[in-house]
């Protein structure tokens, strides 16, 4: 567990609730809220900061954003009455998806227009990410009945009541990944159990044994994993940086083993994709997990060792990951619940909801005009700070490279990903840089839709 | 892409009825940053020049004479100073608003500015019926907005498109800040054709395969 080092967004709240119930002067405040842990080293700047964006100011003094303070000489008071309202409508930090509303088809079936909204009877209410998983045909348990989905329109799941059984639904939890240490003793491990197997799979049994008190059947399964691995490719070894590289007809991919965690490879992967995209001209996606990360070609691709180093070079490391994170969706939708906290959108808005925008209105629209207009806005660097500090940890990603070069890096080819790459925990998908334009993107998708592989030329118009 | 033997579709997501020289757009939402605004939220203004770049860009690159607004131009209709600055920026430009049809956001529309061309049962461009698309449709051809489509496939590709029908033509919103709604395995849309901007292939969405023989969904790349 960790204590978020002066999280901005939730200081807006704060302060926003401070000025609700009194005037305070800006010295008065930064003293008070600087007792409380999260905020003992808080800088006058940031505070400066949340203030100037309370008060509708952008850092070059000119307005901005609606003033939600108001300032009488050098206190600062709540603007009005209104904004006390959406304060109380609005005060909190848990994040919730905006719900999905359900309504039950009327016997005729048909669609739903504006006008004939009112003949679906609306039953309830579902998760945005359980709706976004149901395909047409699926049945769920909802308010006592078994209903089928049929098709979503304007955000509207539609269903029909059928008699049967529904699915029991099921939710993906992100687990926590492995802490760093955790991660690096892992990787001792295999070591350890590398060396002890080319004693013997008995001489591994015994270690385990003795060293970790494993028996049974779990003792016998993990000697059987190490044996696969060694058989199926190699456990690398302390000297030694293994690339795995498995051929497809639908491309190359590259798995890299290292000695960190997800969110140490997740750096790593953001800055490969990166240089890979821009010196090789390849659309590239990638998979990070702890103990690894993976780049996807979808054309075949011979990457040797040494083209691996350049890749996994120490030179330009940080200005590449900057530039990485700055234009990744991670950053986009952190920034959406940053600004969410921050109060900048609102779960409760004052009158009719606005729903043209989508959820996602912040990431793809907001982001854009308050980068454009304000690159150095605080809420801004909230969100890179706690992606750099939770997704991504680049102390560790360069800790690895600094130690690259002393190490052998072996690219091994196998018709098959191996038993380590297939039990990489914390799986997630990882950065994507694409060097294709948009009527290449769909060129691809119309591949995938019909099957054919001859897209050449389809562009030439 | 031209479909429907007079419309002509492009990339700036507009339809272009080329025997009248008309353009038809939809779903402009001018003035959703202000209308977020207005129900509390901090979010800055946005230049109407920057939100119908699209629009410039489309009369620079096809010339069209007139244009025709198939509803929600505004995202509140009561933003008069909004209306004036668009009719004073089409004045600019150069075509002929020939007609808005009011859509669902634009209610109080005309109550707004008076000299805004408002056409509340639709508007006929050839033997088309331009309507919003949020009321029963009538049984000429028609052309309309109000469903945002939207062409998504996994995480990557999310482009706004038209979908046509021999009678029918549903253009995808200009507005850039609209979401849209996923058409690919929609079974609404079944009856639909897909085109893209290559002619030469065409596809109809079943089960996540095409089928050559139909199609008619130009996926804007703008």
């Amino acid at each position: 567990l960790r204590v978020p080092s002066h999280p901005l967004d939730v200081l807006c709240q704060q302060l926003l609730g401070m000025a609700a119930q009194h005037p305070w002067s800006a010295d008065e405040a930064l003293t008070l809220v600087r007792r409380a842990y999260p905020y003992r080293d808080l800088s006058r700047g940031d505070f400066d900061g949340c203030l100037d964006y309370l008060s509708g100011r952008h850092r070059e003094k000119h307005t901005w954003l609606p003033a939600r303070l108001r300032w009488d000489d050098d206190e600062f008071t709540i603007l009005d009455a209104r904004t006390t309202r959406l304060l109380r409508r609005n005060i909190g930090t848990i994040l919730a998806e905006e719900p999905r509303q359900v309504r039950l088809r009327n016997e005729e079936g048909g669609t739903m227009n504006d006008e004939s909204r009112s003949s679906f009877r609306l039953i309830g209410e579902v998760d945005e990410s359980f709706a976004e998983r149901l395909q047409p045909g699926d049945r769920f348990l909802l308010a006592g009945r078994c209903l089928e989905f049929r098709h979503s329109e304007y955000s509207t799941l539609l269903v029909d009541e059928v008699i049967g059984k529904p699915a029991v639904p099921r939710w993906r939890g992100d687990g926590l990944p492995l802490a760093p240490e955790l991660a690096r003793r892992l990787y001792l491990l295999r070591i350890q159990a590398a060396e002890a197997l080319r004693e013997g799979p008995s001489v591994l049994a015994d270690l385990l044994h003795r060293d970790y008190g494993l028996h049974g059947q779990a003792l016998t399964e993990l000697v059987t994993y190490f044996q696969r691995q060694e058989c199926a490719s190699e456990i690398p070894d302390a000297a030694t940086c293994l690339v795995e590289v498995v051929n497809h007809e639908r491309g190359t991919e590259y798995y890299v083993h290292t000695p960190l965690n997800r969110a140490g490879n997740d750096a790593l992967a953001r800055v490969a994709t990166l240089r890979v995209a821009r010196s090789h001209g390849h659309t590239v996606t990638s998979l990070v997990a702890d103990l690894g990360f993976a780049l996807l070609f979808s054309k075949a691709t011979d990457i040797h060792a040494d083209r691996w180093r350049e890749i996994l070079a120490l030179d330009t490391f940080e200005a590449d990951l900057c530039h990485a994170l700055a234009e990744s969706v991670t950053l986009r939708e952190r920034f959406q619940c940053v600004a969410m906290t921050g109060l900048m959108l609102l779960r409760n808005p004052l009158g009719r909801r606005r729903r043209v925008g989508g959820p996602n209105w912040a990431e793809r629209r907001l982001f854009e005009h308050v980068r454009a207009a304000a690159p150095e806005f605080m809420l801004l660097l909230q969100a890179l700070r706690e992606v750099r500090e939770e997704c991504c940890d680049a102390d560790a990603a360069r800790a690895f490279l600094i130690e690259l070069p002393r190490l052998v890096l072996r690219c091994r080819r196998l018709p098959r990903v191996s038993p380590f790459v297939e039990s990489w925990t914390q799986l997630a998908a990882g950065p994507v840089e694409s060097v294709e334009s948009p009527a290449e993107a769909l060129q691809r998708l119309h591949a995938a839709l019909t099957g054919s592989a001859d897209i050449a030329g389809a562009h030439a118009r | 892409m031209r479909v429907n033997k007079d419309w002509l579709l492009t990339p700036q997501r507009a339809a272009i009825h080329l025997p009248t020289a008309t353009a038809v757009i939809a779903d402009l939402h001018l003035g959703y940053n202000e209308a977020r605004r207005q129900a509390g939220e901090a979010v800055p203004q946005v230049e109407l020049d920057e939100v119908i770049a699209a629009l410039g860009s489309l009369l620079a690159v096809y010339e069209p004479q007139r244009l025709v607004i198939a509803g929600d131009l505004f995202e509140d209709g009561r933003c008069t100073t909004l209306a004036e600055a668009f009719l004073d920026w089409l004045r600019q430009a150069g075509p002929e608003l020939l007609g808005i049809v009011p859509g669902n956001h634009d209610r109080g529309l005309k109550r707004s500015d008076s000299r805004l061309p408002i056409h509340s049962g639709g508007f006929s461009v050839g033997d088309w019926r331009v309507v919003h698309g949020d009321a029963k449709l009538p049984r000429q051809p028609v052309i309309q907005g109000h469903c945002h489509p939207r062409l998504r496939w996994g995480s990557r590709i999310a482009a706004p498109c038209f979908l046509i029908a021999a009678r029918h033509i549903i253009l995808p919103a200009f507005s850039t800040d609209a979401a849209g709604a996923n058409v690919f395995r929609n079974p609404q849309w079944r009856s639909y054709r897909c085109w893209r901007h290559c002619r030469r292939r065409s596809a109809r969405f079943r089960n996540g395969r095409c089928s050559p023989e139909t199609t008619e969904c130009v996926v804007s790349s703008s």
